[in-house]
C-alpha cells in the first residue's frame, strides 16, 4: 500500500469513527443537558460583563 | 468582534463534543462538566471579543489547559502506554476490514429492531472506551483533527505542537484504535 492510500485510508476510517462518536455524543446522560445550558448562560453573562 | 449570537451558537455547537472530549480524559462525568464550563466561562471573559472564526481553536486550547489543569490539581496522570511497536499491524487489510464493519454501524435505519438497536449501543460503546484508552495526546490529536475538523496546522496551534507531530499522533490514534478494535472482535 502507498503512503498516499494509508493516509487515505487512515482518513476514512477516522472519519467513520468520528461519525459514530458523535452518534455516541448525542444519548448524553440525564441531567447534562441542563447542565450544559446552565454553563452556556453563565458564559455570555461573562461576555457581557 | 462574536456577538452574543455567534458566541452562543458555536458554544451550543461544540458543547456535547466538548463535554464527551473531557469525559475521556478524566472519566468522570461531573467533573468533566466543571471543566466545560470553566472553559466556556474563560472563553467569554477573556476572548469574547475575538472575531467568531477565531473561537474555535481559542476554545479548544483551554479546555485542553484546563483538563490538564484538573489533572494536576488531583495530582493524578492518566496517561496512558501503549506498545506501539506492533500498532500498525499487517500493512492495511484488517484497517479495510475495519472500514467495511464501520461502514454497516453508521448506516442506522428506523427499521432496526430492539436487538440491533443494543447490539449498536454496545459497539458505540466499545469504541468509546477505546478512544478514552489512548494515549492522551494521541487522543487529543485524533479528536481535535478529525472530530472538531480543524486542519494540521489548527491542531498543532491548539496543541502547542509542531504539524508533524500531529501528523504523527494521529496516524498512531487511528492504527491503536484499528488494533484495540480488532482485538475486540470488531472488524474480524
Amino acid at each position: 500500500m502507498s503512503r498516499r492510500d494509508s493516509d487515505l485510508l487512515e482518513a476514512r476510517v477516522a472519519a467513520r469513527l468520528t461519525a459514530l462518536l458523535t452518534q455516541a455524543a448525542a444519548e448524553l446522560p440525564g441531567g447534562v443537558d441542563a447542565r450544559l445550558r446552565a454553563a452556556r448562560e453563565q458564559a455570555l453573562d461573562a461576555a457581557r460583563r | 468582534m462574536a456577538s452574543e449570537q455567534e458566541l452562543d451558537a458555536f458554544l451550543r455547537q461544540v458543547q456535547q463534543r466538548a463535554f464527551k472530549r473531557t469525559v475521556y480524559a478524566v472519566r468522570d462525568d461531573d467533573a468533566a462538566l466543571d471543566i466545560v464550563q470553566d472553559a466556556m466561562i474563560r472563553l467569554a471573559g477573556k476572548y469574547g471579543d475575538r472575531p467568531a472564526s477565531e473561537l474555535p481553536p481559542i476554545f479548544q486550547r483551554i479546555l485542553s489547559n484546563a483538563t490538564m489543569d484538573w489533572f494536576r490539581h488531583r495530582k493524578v496522570h492518566q496517561a496512558v502506554f501503549s506498545n506501539l511497536s506492533d500498532f500498525e499491524g499487517p500493512d492495511g487489510d484488517d484497517t479495510l476490514d475495519l472500514l467495511e464493519i464501520l461502514d454497516t454501524l453508521d448506516t442506522r435505519s428506523d427499521a432496526e429492531g430492539a436487538d440491533e438497536q443494543a447490539q449498536r449501543r454496545q459497539m458505540l460503546a466499545l469504541i468509546e472506551q477505546e478512544v478514552a484508552a489512548l494515549p492522551a495526546r494521541q487522543r487529543e490529536a485524533f479528536l481535535l483533527r478529525y472530530w472538531e475538523e480543524f486542519d494540521v496546522a489548527e491542531t498543532a496551534a491548539a496543541m502547542g505542537c509542531s504539524e508533524g507531530s500531529v501528523k504523527t499522533h494521529c496516524s498512531r490514534a487511528v492504527h491503536a484504535l484499528a488494533r484495540a478494535l480488532r482485538e475486540r472482535g470488531i472488524g474480524r
